[in-house]
């Protein structure tokens, strides 16, 4: 069994609703250890995260175990994003999961092409909304087995002896 | 002169080098400055009253007064005669004391004294015949085309010299000449209209005629009489008399003039520029000799008519080409404002396309053949333009005698003997052309009054009529030349033609871009507007679903059933949202083509709708041997399914029944493939109704709902694939589907 104490993801999302769905599905999720959820609501935001200078007196942002991603996105879209982690030094192992409304098998050829680990289309009723959000828990946080992020990982790109 | 001439080699004839002058004059050739008689006519010694060898032992001085001396020594010797015969005025020479009319000109280094004189006053042009030359030119000024002029030229000459006929010869590029105006005795027949051809009048003679202005012969049937010593004793060699007015003819012009039974002749040169543009040729049925005074005065107006001509040709031609352009200009307008040239052509007005004069004209274009006036068929007219198209480089190609290029067209010289041809196109044979008829006329002789009953030697080959009629054989199959205006127009109108295509393929090329643009933000919209729509879809179906998850155990059944309406609502919605994405998504999507198997893509869809089929009993047949296409069987399917579904859901029959079957296809259409049904039938007014996008002709509930975007998607696969799809319905008693998948071949 792989113990993971309190897996974070990171949630790219713009609608409101959307996260507050998925938040609520996730957090009465029967999962061992409590999902902690981060949000980001662009592609910018989570851009600039990746870039962010080092402040000292500041809590380094966690290295999530899973980015779960909306394709669409208000300005710059989500494959931006994608992009970005699939290069980001740290984060190019993480697991990216996929959940828009575009049922396009273009879209989705591009993602998985580019690095997506899976594809979920967001569904209008509820309860398959539910089912999935529901599967994508149990999955990547009992089923599978991640890569050990290193101790006190964070997801900005710093020499290492900075870490002592 | 060492081989007699005749027809054959008369155009070799050295005619400036006669050795002899007609018997009216006297020829004297005079060595400067002293003035010594080098060569005499043999007639001069008699007339002048003197014997030969004396006379060319003397000097000129010797045979005029001193005071006619004084005179031609300062007044005329000072002057440029080189090449130039200067009239004097008369002076009387020799012993005798006879008076003579003198013509003076210097040439190859002597000086050429001709003086003539006539005795019989009866023949003789007076003076009095001469008219005031202001009032002719006035006259002649108010003219307005070409062919007036030289008519009223003609008229006026003949006053002057009282010939029997006056007419006004125009040569043409093919030095063939045309007789273009005549002033004749009234008794006579007209030779106005009448064509000769180049040989009439040799090269050499054409050249003389530019050199020398008037020539006059006061009767043909003299004998020549011959200078003597016959060479220069300066240089040894022939006396060359090209500017001699009373040079000695060519017998064989002489011969011609005879057959026509004409006594007298005189010509008088129309030059234009350098080139010899035409004659006046008068003719005389007896003897006739010009004073100096009347010649000069028909020389003059020769001159006028000379610096006239030109000009007013030139205005002619001019004001043609003006019209052309004007021409031009109206259609090149009238292209810009119709989507498509050819109809501005076959609208515009005229005998011909774009004013060109020509008996016919034609456009082909797009399999296209537009005719107007004398042409040949379209058939022939459509071989022609494939005959050019394989075997002309140029765009714009000419001939006055297409026959000698292609001899098929021979038999059409007719109509098709002059073609001016522009080409439209690079890829397919498409023309505009002018045809223009074979120019020979005919002619209907009258019995010629003047025609002698012997003609000379040569036959009747030296007659008007056999010029005629060798005039018409060298012209068979040939049309009159088209000028240079003419190609000019013919070039500026594919030019604008072809302008008028690039602009509108450009035009094209932006609207479809434009459409492409459009389309891609219909796609964008399409996928937007759903995507955005979906989200707060999602989030009322989401929050009704909290509220039952939360709150379901203080809601009473009312309020329960509230919140299951939206949640099937919000499910309606997507449906529809789904279905305007599908088929935004399907205009646009390419399509997998491959060869098809019909029977396996039915297969596939009843398997779809399997279902459905348990489920109703419907009983379906389908012919087993549907015949393969091309396309894409995953669309395909679709369309079965859709058509299979509807043909289930909108039946009231028990059992239902469906059919699938095909028709092959025939000259006119493709092979058809049809879904037949029992069921409940489409009303009349409905037809079109039922392919439009959620347009629905029963209630929500009815047969089984449905958004209504099916049959509009199964139309759009079918007209993806190039075919039509249409439908025949009797109400209450079933519906059948038809469609084909490629063109139908009767549509262009």
């Amino acid at each position: 069994m792989n113990e993971i104490i309190n897996p974070s993801f990171l949630v790219v999302e713009d609608s409101d609703e959307d996260y507050a769905a998925l938040e609520r599905i996730v957090l009465r999720s029967k999962a061992p250890a409590p999902v902690r959820l981060q949000r980001c609501v662009s592609a910018e935001q989570v851009l600039d995260m990746l870039k962010a200078p080092l402040l000292p007196d500041r809590p380094l942002p966690v290295l999530p175990a899973l980015i779960v991603l909306d394709l669409n996105l208000p300005g710059v879209d989500g494959r931006s994003v994608l992009l970005a982690v699939r290069q980001h030094p740290r984060l190019k192992r993480t697991p990216v999961v996929i959940f828009s409304t575009s049922s396009s098998p273009h879209d989705i050829a591009w993602c998985y092409e580019h690095g997506a680990n899976s594809y979920h289309v967001k569904q209008t009723d509820y309860g398959s909304f539910k089912r999935a959000v529901e599967l994508l828990v149990d999955y990547w946080v009992e089923a599978v087995r991640l890569p050990v992020p290193p101790r006190s990982a964070s997801i900005l790109d710093k020499p290492d002896e900075m870490a002592s | 002169m060492s081989d007699p001439v005749d027809l054959t080699n008369c155009d070799r004839e050295p005619i400036h080098i006669p050795g002899s002058v007609q018997p009216h004059a006297i020829l004297l050739v005079l060595e400067e400055p002293a003035l010594s008689i080098l060569q005499a006519t043999a007639n001069a010694p008699e007339r002048l009253g003197l014997d030969l060898e004396g006379l060319l032992q003397m000097d000129l001085p010797e045979l005029i007064s001193a005071q006619d001396m004084d005179y031609l020594r300062k007044q005329i010797l000072t002057k440029d005669l080189e090449a130039s015969p200067h009239y004097l005025p008369p002076l009387q020479v020799g012993p005798a004391g006879q008076s003579f009319e003198v013509l003076v000109h210097r040439y190859q280094g002597v000086l050429i004294m001709e003086l003539e004189t006539w005795t019989d006053q009866a023949s003789m042009v007076q003076d009095e015949v001469y008219v005031s030359l202001k009032h002719t030119l006035s006259h002649l000024q108010s003219s307005t085309s070409v062919v007036e002029f030289c008519q009223r030229a003609a008229e006026h000459v003949k006053r002057f010299t009282g010939f029997d006929r006056i007419m006004v010869y125009r040569f043409a590029d093919d030095a063939s000449g045309h007789i273009i105006a005549e002033a004749r005795r009234d008794d006579l027949e007209s030779y106005l209209g009448m064509h000769y051809p180049a040989s009439d009048i040799p090269k050499q003679a054409r050249k003389l005629f530019v050199r020398s202005q008037l020539r006059l012969n006061p009767d043909v049937r003299y004998q020549a009489v011959a200078l003597l010593p016959r060479l220069r004793p300066d240089n040894g060699e022939p006396l060359d008399m090209s500017y001699c007015v009373s040079r000695s003819m060519s017998p064989i012009h002489a011969e011609y003039l005879q057959n026509m039974g004409v006594t007298a002749s005189m010509s008088i040169s129309i030059v234009v520029g350098e080139e010899l543009w035409g004659l006046f040729a008068c003719h005389h049925y007896s003897p006739r000799y010009v004073a100096h005074s009347t010649r000069m005065a028909c020389e003059f107006l020769a001159h006028m008519l000379s610096l006239q001509v030109g000009s007013k040709e030139n205005e002619e031609q001019h004001e043609y080409m003006l019209r052309l352009q004007q021409e031009h200009r109206v259609l090149a307008d009238a292209m810009i404002l119709q989507p498509e040239f050819y109809h501005t052509l076959i609208h515009s007005r005229g005998e011909t396309l774009a004013g060109i004069e020509a008996e016919g004209s034609a456009l082909l274009y797009n399999d296209m053949v537009h005719l107007r006036g004398r042409t040949p068929d379209a058939t022939a007219v459509r071989a022609l333009a494939i005959r050019l198209a394989e075997s002309q480089e140029q765009a714009v190609w000419s001939t006055d005698h297409l026959g000698g290029h292609y001899p098929e067209w021979q038999p059409a010289a007719a109509t098709a003997s002059g073609l001016l041809a522009a080409r439209l196109s690079r890829q397919a044979p498409a023309y505009l052309m002018w045809f223009r008829r074979e120019e020979t006329q005919t002619r209907n002789w009258a019995g010629d009054p003047t025609k002698p009953v012997e003609t000379g030697p040569h036959g009747d080959r030296l007659t008007p009529r056999k010029s005629f009629e060798l005039w018409q054989q060298e012209v068979r199959g040939r049309s009159r030349p088209w000028l240079n205006c003419e190609t000019e127009a013919a070039r500026a109108l594919r030019q604008t033609i072809l302008e008028t295509e690039v602009r509108r393929a450009e035009h094209l090329t932006r609207l479809n871009a434009e459409l492409d643009e459009r389309n891609r933000q219909l796609d964008s919209f399409a996928y937007v507007a759903s995507h955005d729509l979906k989200e707060p879809l999602r989030g009322i179906s989401n929050f009704s679903n909290f509220i039952l998850e939360d709150c379901g155990a203080q809601l009473d059944e009312q309020g329960i059933n509230y919140l299951r309406t939206m949640m099937r609502l919000t499910e309606r919605m997507e449906t529809l949202l789904d279905s305007l994405l599908y088929y935004s998504r399907l205009s646009r999507a390419e399509l997998q083509t491959y060869r098809v198997d019909m029977n396996a893509v039915v297969q596939d869809a009843l398997e779809m709708v399997v279902a459905r089929v348990q489920e109703s009993q419907v009983e379906i047949t389908v012919a087993k041997d549907l015949p393969p296409t091309f396309g894409d069987a995953d669309r395909l399917g679709e369309v079965f399914a859709n058509l299979l579904s509807n043909a289930i859901k909108y039946n009231d029959k028990k059992p239902p029944q469906i059919e699938i079957g095909w028709q092959p296809a025939t000259l006119t259409h493709a092979a058809i493939y049809f879904v037949r049904d029992n069921g409940i039938g489409i009303a009349a007014e409905h037809k079109t109704l039922v392919f439009q996008i959620f347009k629905r002709l029963h209630g929500r509930e009815e047969y089984g709902g449905g958004v209504g975007a099916g049959l509009t998607i199964v139309r759009k696969i079918i007209e993806r694939h190039g075919g039509r799809m249409w439908l025949e319905s009797a109400p209450g008693q079933g519906t059948t589907f038809y469609f084909t998948l490629e063109q139908d071949p009767a549509t262009p």
